[in-house]
């Protein structure tokens, strides 16, 4: 199936897997916004065919991969089509774990009064349907099914059913009251909510050499390379265009993008990156990017440009953050909200789609980069105080050390040194040295349990020195350093760790569908 | 200032009583159907409970003339901004193909003027917007369908954007005139209607419409589009308003491929007085100021075949350029 079939085959397809309930296959790659199918399709079109599909899950049952997209039309979509398929389909769920049910309730607040007939019993829109519903329904009716698993949205329904929220009709009023009266009167939910997480796909890693050529303007006119901008530096990027007229996608991205503007300006990291590029070079021309972004709150500076693709390279953006993008003709006719975080070398390592952004999650995660050992300087910085803790532990402390080392050198080596007990303050000064400059790293996690483990260990060493306590204490204190050490750094090299598990979980399951 | 107050207080009394009377005959059913409508006129809306029950019964009684039940329909616009039970019935009267055209008609106006502020309206809009879509399979008036077209289509609807599509590509399936058509796709950006307005534009049914399809597709950054509209205006045959039309649309979309074209248009001796007109204040408009040696020639050459030419209104809007435009160089 391509941009050419006609939709009355789809529809048959559609229908076909429906009725066979094995296609879900089929209906999991229509989700997907860059398929083929969808390009050079009116708006409309694209939704007819994606609520359809999405409206079948609701037979066929809906896997965990199709939830993302699912979930995704209820949190920011504005049709009332796609929205009223897509609670449908969430009554497809078969799992014991349950999904939150804050996204119907957000569908509803959506919705509002842009609701809209509509009927799933046939493909192509109608004057006189038959089976008529709206998306009001669907969800209110979804919220029956959940049951004791949507008790916490009864204030909310309340407030509804009082049209505290928005006015509503007295048939709906009724419907609303018999949702509140179902969940009431079931069993409260004691299982777990599943974990909802984008179904983002990690972008293929492409040479990063031709992308850093593309050319770009920016919000002023001025000319530059994809390079001059995001390579070195730790970067925030999303994808919007002006004309988009979802204002919880597009308008809703660029605002919480100067959120996270002023975040990170608060937080002392004015230096990241952030950078918003068009989906629709050819209309948003720099003018009109200055104005719109502007108009959101977002400044423009040496560190904030927002840019379009020149020469037609808009493809290779696309391929290598794998856009949830398409087009008819030159018109953007379906996309999703999508951020990335780039680091200096320019490989995505965290991505934020589907779902609105929220910035402080994305603050979180950038403080969290920025920790982490992919800074040359941190990474010298980490190693630097782990080796002082062990050139410590060698450093002679006692007359054992200096017989330990001559035999270790040879006696004509070494025979010449003798030990000194003064040295106990340059291994004091070396301890002290070591001590702030993990105080100060730990600081900004704001973990000190560590630093004061360590700190112990290093008064016990010294007093035993000085205090001339019983050689077994100074192993002990020496022990104690070497564990706690290697403790640290393992701690602080977790976060890296970490993000290359999920990574290669990621790789795998990619490559298991 | 007492004789200002009292006349003041005077031709208010005076108002009210002609209204009050104008009521009056309206619901007196004794009267002309004449006489009753330019009473009508005089009405306003019936926001008194005794008024508004009697404009509800004329409204709904079938024995009684379709005009004045319309006009009764019409003087409960404020009723309907509150009454649920009002706005679902003329719903429901709306969607209904036996509902006399008059008489929808003012239903359509009655529900449009409360879609701001009427709350029972807002909170019934999928059925209103049932009932429109039914308003175009089944009224038998083209200025009622033509009105439900179009308030679908400022919603961006689905349906009416297909059925319009529909009718371009078919016009024996139109149910709206092909330039109409266009206008209200028009709406909606995403209806990505400039394929068909292409196909349109290259073989239209009238000028009207061409024209329509061009002034459209002045939107489309495509570049077919934009290459059409230049062939459309370096056509030397081509009608002088579709000419300009593109020549406006290209001066946004493609400034400098724009610019040739349009100072061989105005040197040119063969070509019509009026367009060179229209083209010089478009030149007037634009934003390129910097002076060039090759700007300067076309300077010259342009204020000489001003001044050479019989054309008093080229001469007089050539001043107003060169007043507004040669001063600005840098």
């Amino acid at each position: 199936m391509n941009r050419n079939t006609p939709e009355e085959d789809i529809a048959g397809e559609i229908d076909r897997a429906k009725a066979s309930k094995t296609g879900r296959d089929f209906l999991l790659k229509l989700l997907d916004k860059s398929q083929e199918i969808y390009a050079g399709r009116a708006s409309y079109q694209v939704d007819r065919i994606r609520g359809y599909a999405i409206a079948s899950f609701e037979v066929v049952g809906l896997s965990e991969l199709a939830l993302p997209h699912v979930l995704e039309e209820l949190d920011n979509g504005h049709s009332p089509y796609l929205i009223a398929a897509s609670a449908k389909a969430l009554r497809g769920w078969r799992s014991k774990d349950i999904f939150p049910s804050n996204f119907l309730i957000k569908a509803l607040t959506n919705i509002g009064h842009k609701d809209d007939c509509t009927s799933f019993e046939s493909y192509w829109p109608n004057a006189k349907p038959s089976g008529v519903t709206t998306a009001t329904r669907e969800i209110l009716l979804t919220l029956q099914w959940m049951g004791g698993r949507a008790k916490d949205s009864l204030v909310f329904l309340k407030r509804f059913r009082n049209g505290e929220i928005y006015s509503i009709s007295s048939e709906n009023r009724q419907l609303v009251q018999e949702t509140i009266d179902k969940i009431y009167h079931s069993n409260s939910f004691t299982g777990s909510c599943c974990q909802v997480v984008s179904s983002k796909q990690l972008p293929k890693y492409l040479t990063i050499k031709s992308l850093m050529e593309i050319k770009l303007q920016d919000q002023e006119g001025d000319i530059l390379r994809f390079k001059d901008f995001f390579a070195g530096h730790l970067t925030v990027v999303v994808f919007f265009y002006t004309r988009c007229d979802n204002p919880n996608r597009c308008s809703l991205t660029i605002s919480k993008l100067a959120q996270i503007q002023t975040s990170l300006s608060n937080k002392g990291l004015s230096r990241v990156r952030l950078a918003a590029i068009t989906y629709d070079p050819s209309y948003d021309i720099n003018t009109r990017l200055k104005e719109y972004t502007l108009n959101r709150g977002l400044i423009h500076n040496d560190n904030c440009k927002v840019l379009r693709t020149l020469e037609h390279r808009q493809n290779q953006i696309a391929d290598f953050f794998n856009l949830q993008v398409n087009y008819r003709d030159t018109v953007v006719n379906h996309h999703s909200i999508e951020l990335f975080i780039i680091n200096s070398n320019g490989y995505v390592i965290q991505s934020f789609t589907q779902f609105e952004i929220n910035s402080e999650d994305v603050v979180n995660a950038i403080e969290k980069c920025h920790l982490n050992f992919s800074n040359r300087s941190n990474y010298i910085s980490h190693f630097a105080n782990g080796a002082i803790s062990y050139l410590m532990l060698l450093f002679p402390k006692c007359p054992l050390c200096w017989a330990t080392y001559m035999s270790a050198l040879g006696l004509s080596g070494v025979s010449w040194l003798n030990y000194d007990p003064n040295l106990i303050w340059v291994l004091s000064a070396f301890a002290a040295i070591n001590m702030a400059l993990i105080f100060f790293r730990l600081r900004s996690q704001k973990s000190y349990a560590l630093f004061f483990i360590l700190l112990a260990s290093y008064l016990l060493l010294i007093g035993s020195i000085v205090f001339g306590l019983p050689v077994m204490w100074r192993y002990i204190a020496s022990g104690l350093i070497a564990i706690f050490t290697f403790w640290y750094i393992l701690a602080v090299q977790t976060v890296w760790l970490e993000e290359q598990w999920d990574k290669l979980k990621l790789r795998l399951l990619n490559y298991r569908t | 200032m007492d004789s200002y107050k009292d006349s003041v207080k005077r031709s208010i009394k005076e108002n009210r009583d002609n209204t009050q009377k104008a009521i009056k005959d309206f619901f007196d059913r004794k009267k002309t159907e004449e006489v009753r409508l330019n009473a009508f006129k005089v009405c306003g809306t019936f926001n008194r409970e005794n008024e508004i029950q009697t404009a509800l019964e004329i409204a709904n009684d079938k024995g009684e003339k379709i005009s004045i039940r319309a006009a009764a329909m019409m003087g409960l616009v404020n009723y309907a901004k509150n009454s649920e039970s009002f706005v679902e019935d003329l719903i429901q009267k709306l969607g209904n193909a036996e509902t006399p055209e008059m008489l929808k008609s003012a239903i359509l106006s009655v529900l449009q003027a409360s879609t701001f502020g009427s709350a029972p309206l807002s909170s019934r809009m999928p059925s209103y917007n049932q009932a429109l879509r039914s308003v175009l399979e089944t009224s038998n008036s083209e200025e009622t369908r033509l009105r439900a077209a179009e308030y679908l289509a400022l919603k961006k609807d689905e349906y009416v954007q297909r059925k319009l599509m529909d009718g371009l590509s078919n016009p024996e399936k139109g149910m709206v005139p092909p330039e109409v058509a266009i206008q209200l796709l028009s709406y909606d950006l995403h209806s990505e209607v400039y394929l068909v307005l292409r196909k349109i534009a290259a073989n239209p049914p009238n000028l009207r419409t061409k024209k329509e399809a061009l002034r459209n597709l002045t939107h489309d950054t495509n570049p077919e589009s934009i290459g059409l509209l230049l062939k459309t205006f370096n056509d030397k045959a081509e009608n002088e308003e579709v000419r300009h039309l593109c020549a406006v649309g290209l001066q946004s979309l493609d400034p400098k491929l724009l610019q040739e074209s349009v100072k061989n248009a105005l040197l040119d001796k063969s070509e019509n007085v009026e367009l060179q007109v229209a083209l010089l204040n478009t030149l007037n408009y634009s934003a390129n100021t910097t002076l060039t040696d090759e700007d300067l020639g076309f300077q010259r050459k342009l204020q000489n075949f001003a001044n050479a030419s019989k054309s008093e209104k080229l001469k007089k809007t050539y001043q107003q350029y060169a007043d507004t435009k040669l001063k600005n160089f840098k």
